[in-house]
């Protein structure tokens, strides 16, 4: 057991030590602004005594550790903590349900691959992924929400909003959005898991499972699956910062409240500020998330428990 | 007394442009589908605008989101100027950001990696904590708060990109150089005497030619997907004009019936990125030594 507890704190360590650099690096580059911040705010025809006044009430004349630790302070206030909140629980929604969905849809595809290996299927399925893969995910959500919105009516044109429809009404508006998170995940994963359902397909316990007489979906099932685990593991942990770009655009194109739109509505209003703790939230649940894969893999792989 | 030994068959020495694998790039069916491609879209978009200037960039207030018609070829687009020139114009900064981020975040990638795999065990731990610190950053999260702060400039996106993707391609170049490090001839050559630096030009970097044209791909169709959506972001903000952005723009125009208007723009995102995924697959190919083996049995001898 003590192995895996080296494992984790290992990787907690490394989670905060990356949250902290991420912290510092947006502090610095919201408060490296050149000119006086006071000044800005109080315009060209301020006194000076007024811009000394207003300085030393921000705080902007302390050194800048106190100033990195109150701007860390005012982040974890009762108020900004609820107010983020609210806008994290959408984004984790849809991170959660669509990346849920492309992990079974991959590993079904993979699989899929796997056993086809070499024929056209696979190729075709193969170029199919790829080509997905090469199309932009807001442009995809705007050709979905087109189609199924627009043309056929059958869904709404916007993802949830934070209050006000029923839940049926909810995990309606759910399905483009995630449907479009999950096209645009689905196009790596399967190519990667395919790769790592087939490297356990070449191994000697699978060779002897075959010798058993084992079905090929046995085969695939029961010995190929679990040891492709890891990989799929570590590929789903380390998907998490490319899965946040989709968010930002598909968060935008369904007018949905969350993370990403709220950082882009605070980049179109030049409010660095603001923007600078969004970035902090979004670094904290993407370190959160791999650290989540990280102890799953821990937990999935004995020889870490055993070391 | 020493026999005068026998000068190397051709294609073991030093390649010539005609030696086997140039042969084989030459006429690899690959390479040139990928590279027409490529040639297609840097005239349309470059030389383009040169000799088409037709009403381009100019708004015709009155006559907005217009069917094609033989003023227009392609039609208005949701600012009534002429699509066929804006899909030129929305070109070029894709395409030459695409690349200059990719080839920006590859090099850098590949020097922390070849570092790491070559030197010591302080200088791995050391790159390899940087990448993975590094490689939980968002690209797009990153290029929006920077965006915040300076405001939207195309060399910036560029930057910003490199800084933040190069992990990726770090960790690939040091897995491969770890894995070359080991082999008889590297060890040879160090046993040889030659410093290291003389070791890494002559005999590690031409090794590793397949894995950096595999992570050039990777970067570049990172790169367009990333830029693309930091274009698509930014035209609400001002965004010099590209492909990206005139998405958003004409966002409305599939409820009219415009429909090229998006669809036009992301399928030209997607061929500029299979043209380069093309000739990377074509040039790895071409200069694989399995080739080689394969056609040449006597080879193994």
């Amino acid at each position: 057991m003590s192995g895996l507890l080296r494992f984790l704190t290992g990787r907690v360590l490394q989670v905060v030590l990356t949250l902290l650099g991420v912290s510092l690096v947006t502090f610095a580059l919201v408060h490296a602004m050149p000119g006086n911040l006071a000044q800005e705010m109080l315009g060209r025809e301020a006194t000076p005594e007024r811009v000394r006044s207003l300085t030393r009430l921000l705080g902007l004349d302390q050194p800048w550790p106190v100033q990195y630790i109150r701007w860390l302070a005012l982040l974890v206030s009762p108020s900004d903590l609820r107010g983020l909140g609210a806008l994290t629980v959408p984004t984790l929604e849809l991170l959660g349900i669509a990346g849920s969905v492309a992990l079974v849809v991959a590993l079904g595809v993979a699989s899929l691959q796997a056993r086809l290996r070499g024929s056209r299927l696979d190729r075709g399925i193969g170029i199919a992924a790829y080509v997905l893969y090469t199309l932009p995910s807001f442009w995809v959500g705007l050709m979905l929400l087109w189609w199924f919105a627009d043309w056929l009516l059958w869904l709404p044109a916007t993802g949830p909003q934070p209050a006000g429809q029923s839940v049926a009404h909810w995990w309606l508006r759910m399905i483009l959005p995630v449907l479009t998170l999950v096209l645009a995940t689905v196009a790596s994963w399967s190519t990667l898991f395919r790769a790592a359902i087939e490297e356990a397909l070449r191994s000697d316990y699978v060779r002897t499972a075959r010798a058993k007489g084992l079905s090929e979906g046995q085969v695939l099932r029961r010995h190929a699956l679990r040891p492709a685990a890891l990989p799929v593991i570590t590929v789903v942990g380390m998907s998490l910062p490319t899965m946040f770009n989709n968010v930002v655009a598909i968060e935008l194109v369904f007018a949905m409240a969350g993370l990403g739109s709220s950082l882009v509505s605070a980049v179109w209003g030049l409010q660095y500020g603001m923007a600078g703790y969004l970035v902090l939230v979004i670094a904290a649940v993407t370190a959160l998330g791999s650290l989540l894969a990280d102890l799953l893999y821990a937990l999935a792989d004995p020889r870490i428990q055993f070391s | 007394m020493l026999a005068r030994p026998e000068p190397l068959p051709r294609s073991e020495a030093a390649p010539t442009p005609h030696s086997a694998p140039w042969r084989r790039l030459v006429h690899h069916p690959l390479v040139w589908s990928g590279l027409l491609l490529l040639m297609f879209l840097l005239l349309f978009s470059f030389l383009g605008p040169v000799f088409y200037h037709k009403d381009v960039n100019t708004v015709h207030v009155s006559q907005m989101l217009m069917p094609p018609s033989r003023a227009f070829p392609l039609g208005t687009d949701a600012l009534g100027e002429n699509e066929l020139g804006e899909l030129m114009i929305g070109g070029q900064l894709p395409i030459w950001s695409g690349f200059l981020a990719a080839f920006a975040a590859t090099v850098l990638g590949a020097a922390v990696g070849i570092a790491g795999g070559f030197g010591g065990r302080l200088m791995d731990s050391i790159t390899m904590r940087l990448a993975d610190g590094v490689l939980g950053v968002p690209q797009v999260v990153a290029i929006l708060l920077v965006e915040s702060i300076f405001g939207i400039h195309a060399s910036l996106l560029v930057l910003i990109f490199a800084l933040t993707a190069w992990p990726l391609t770090a960790r690939l170049l040091r897995a491969e150089t770890l894995a070359l490090r080991v082999t008889p001839f590297i060890e040879a050559a160090r046993a040889g005497g030659s410093p290291s630096w003389r070791v890494l030009l002559r005999h590690v970097l031409p090794n590793l030619f397949d894995a950096l044209v595999a992570t050039f791909q990777t970067q570049f169709t990172n790169a367009v997907l990333v830029l693309a959506i930091a274009s698509f972001v930014g035209a609400g903000m001002g965004a010099p004009w590209n492909w990206g952005s005139m998405i958003y723009e004409n966002q409305n125009a599939l409820l009219s019936g415009q429909w090229w208007l998006i669809v036009l723009p992301g399928a030209l995102f997607a061929l500029l990125v299979v043209s380069v995924y093309l000739i990377g697959e074509g040039l790895r190919a071409a200069f694989n030594p399995q080739a080689e083996l394969r056609n040449r049995p006597e080879a193994l001898s």
